[in-house]
């Protein structure tokens, strides 16, 4: 935190904090008098190392700079993609090919009128196996589907897989 | 230590290690061996068929010596956004191979990498129609009115919303770590989905399906430190170690094979999921339906991973109390998200207790039918073999 009150935090006030608190557990624990040199105490250090590393690293994803710094990530990242789809878009649609943008549209529709189909073959299948059940004059309670048969499926591409 | 002549001992610095030349010099020499191993992984170490197909998903059926001893057959179903085959890494560290090893009829979806065209995939054409399809499936090849569904994580949700719209196809479910309750918690992902920071509608209507690297750069970053810099050290540490390079190898190829996920299944999920907790109020929207859990009555399992902090347990822990079933067990393993299907100590120890308790809840082979059904496959199998070759 900046010495002066009132002033905007600092950024590097948890770098700051990070080291000044990994200095002094290393010195509490990472600089033991009297053991080996060797590969145990440059483990000990490399554990304190990255265990401070990794809480500050966390305690930075939490604070509202990081936050504020991903959003403007994100939003460049955006920026830029819209540019390049606009720039590609009109380069097509001047040459009267279609662009992506079409071709989604085209899906969209497609799939929007599977989803609408399935729901009413769905409806149909419904009301079929409640009249069924009705006419078996066995109990057709509300909401009771139909016991598992192979049924056609609106699929688009693909095949029935080997076996 | 004997004393030092200086007068200020407290400034002697500390005694330097020595560097481990032999050490280093052990692992150059490994080198060719490492990038023979690299060259070797496979994706997904069970032998499987391709049981059905529709559109991109893929419903695979894993081939197996052992005796077949349960009648019901498991499905298990994986998140959208990363491959099914973790369940499935190595030999020693499948999922899978423990059920088929226990003489179930495992079965597994792959979901496939969606098409830019398939950025209008909501969560309603996942549950209703690839998920229900699927499910017809395998209880038809399989000559059976109910299946066990197992999900893992995102593929959690998904089976666990499957099963209160559709639970009479469903004899047991498994899930493992499913978020199911999004209350605002101080773990890294619902901080960072916060509407006030993330704007989920822009990112899908610029990008169309959420992109791979976004995926798989937020999951890095929760934790930076031991994916950037432990993971490497660590692997300097044990290279001659054939073992470890080769899970190492494995578990990178997996990371690394990210694919895209569908956009308004995105903008959904983050939406009902991270903003709105639909699930657990009863109101997240599945087609015409609204999901409500206490609709679910089968037995369920639910296993979460202690230190998972993509899915904490507090996501993943209320949900047998949501539900209606009588038979309900949870276990809270040690471990992370993805240690929980490939830690050793879970296959030794989480994996077993997993299959006993499937296996009491299953329906038992008919012996007579189980030889029949065998039969017929050993021989459908050896006819595409010769059709091949």
């Amino acid at each position: 935190m900046s010495n002066i009150p009132g002033s905007p935090p600092n950024p590097a006030d948890p770098f700051t904090r990070f080291w000044s608190d990994f200095m002094a557990q290393a010195s509490a624990n990472g600089f033991p008098s009297g053991t080996p040199a060797g590969q145990d105490a440059s483990r000990h250090m490399q554990r304190i190392f990255l265990d401070a590393m990794a809480k500050y690293a966390d305690d930075f994803m939490r604070s509202p700079q990081f936050l504020a710094m991903l959003k403007q990530m994100m939003d460049n990242a955006m920026a830029f993609k819209q540019q390049m789809d606009g720039f590609i878009g009109n380069a097509l649609r001047s040459s009267q090919f279609a662009s992506r943008d079409d071709a989604e549209a085209a899906a969209a529709g497609l799939q929007g009128f599977e989803r609408r189909m399935s729901e009413r073959l769905e409806e149909m299948s419904e009301r079929l196996a409640s009249l069924e059940s009705k006419q078996r004059g066995g109990s057709a309670s509300a909401g009771r589907r139909a016991p598992h048969k192979s049924r056609p499926v609106v699929r688009s591409g693909g095949r029935r897989g080997d076996r | 230590m004997s004393s030092s002549p200086f007068p200020f001992s407290w400034l002697t610095p500390p005694p330097m290690p020595t560097p481990d030349v032999a050490g280093a010099l052990e692992r150059i020499s490994a080198m060719p061996r490492v990038m023979q191993i690299a060259q070797r992984v496979r994706r997904g170490a069970t032998p499987c068929d391709v049981s059905y197909r529709e559109d991109q998903m893929k419903v695979l059926r894993y081939t197996s010596t052992a005796e077949r001893k349960h009648a019901t057959p498991l499905l298990m179903v994986f998140a959208l956004v990363n491959r099914p085959y973790i369940l499935d890494l190595l030999p020693g560290k499948s999922v899978v191979r423990r059920f088929l090893d226990r003489g179930f009829d495992v079965f597994m979806i792959d979901w496939g990498c969606p098409r830019e065209s398939d950025r209008n995939l909501r969560g309603e054409d996942y549950v209703n129609r690839y998920l229900r399809n699927a499910v017809r499936h395998v209880a038809e090849v399989t000559g059976q009115d109910q299946i066990s569904l197992m999900g893992y994580c995102m593929g959690g949700t998904l089976t666990a919303m499957y099963t209160a719209l559709y639970q009479e196809t469903i004899r047991n479910l498994i899930l493992m770590t499913a978020p199911i309750d999004f209350t605002p918690g101080d773990n890294l992902l619902s901080i960072w989905a916060d509407p006030s920071f993330f704007d989920v509608d822009k990112i899908v209507d610029t990008f169309g399906n959420a992109p791979p690297w976004l995926l798989q750069t937020s999951f890095l970053m929760l934790k930076p430190v031991s994916n950037l810099i432990e993971k490497y050290l660590g692997f300097y540490e044990k290279m001659n170690n054939d073992a470890f390079v080769e899970e190492f190898f494995a578990m990178e190829t997996w990371i690394n094979d990210n694919i895209p996920l569908a956009g308004e299944t995105y903008r959904e999920w983050v939406k009902n999921g991270y903003h709105k907790n639909l699930l657990v109020k009863g109101e997240w929207p599945i087609g015409r339906r609204k999901v409500k859990l206490s609709d679910i009555t089968c037995p369920v399992l639910n296993l979460m991973a202690r230190d998972d902090h993509l899915v904490p347990c507090g996501q993943s822990r209320g949900f047998n109390d949501l539900t209606d079933s009588r038979d309900r067990t949870a276990i809270e393993f040690p471990g992370g998200h993805i240690g929980l299907a490939v830690s050793g100590r879970a296959q030794k120890e989480l994996w077993p207790k997993a299959c006993d308790w499937l296996a009491e809840r299953s329906l038992p082979v008919n012996p007579r039918a189980a030889t029949r059904a065998s039969a017929k496959r050993t021989s459908a199998s050896r006819k595409k073999a010769a059709r091949r070759g």
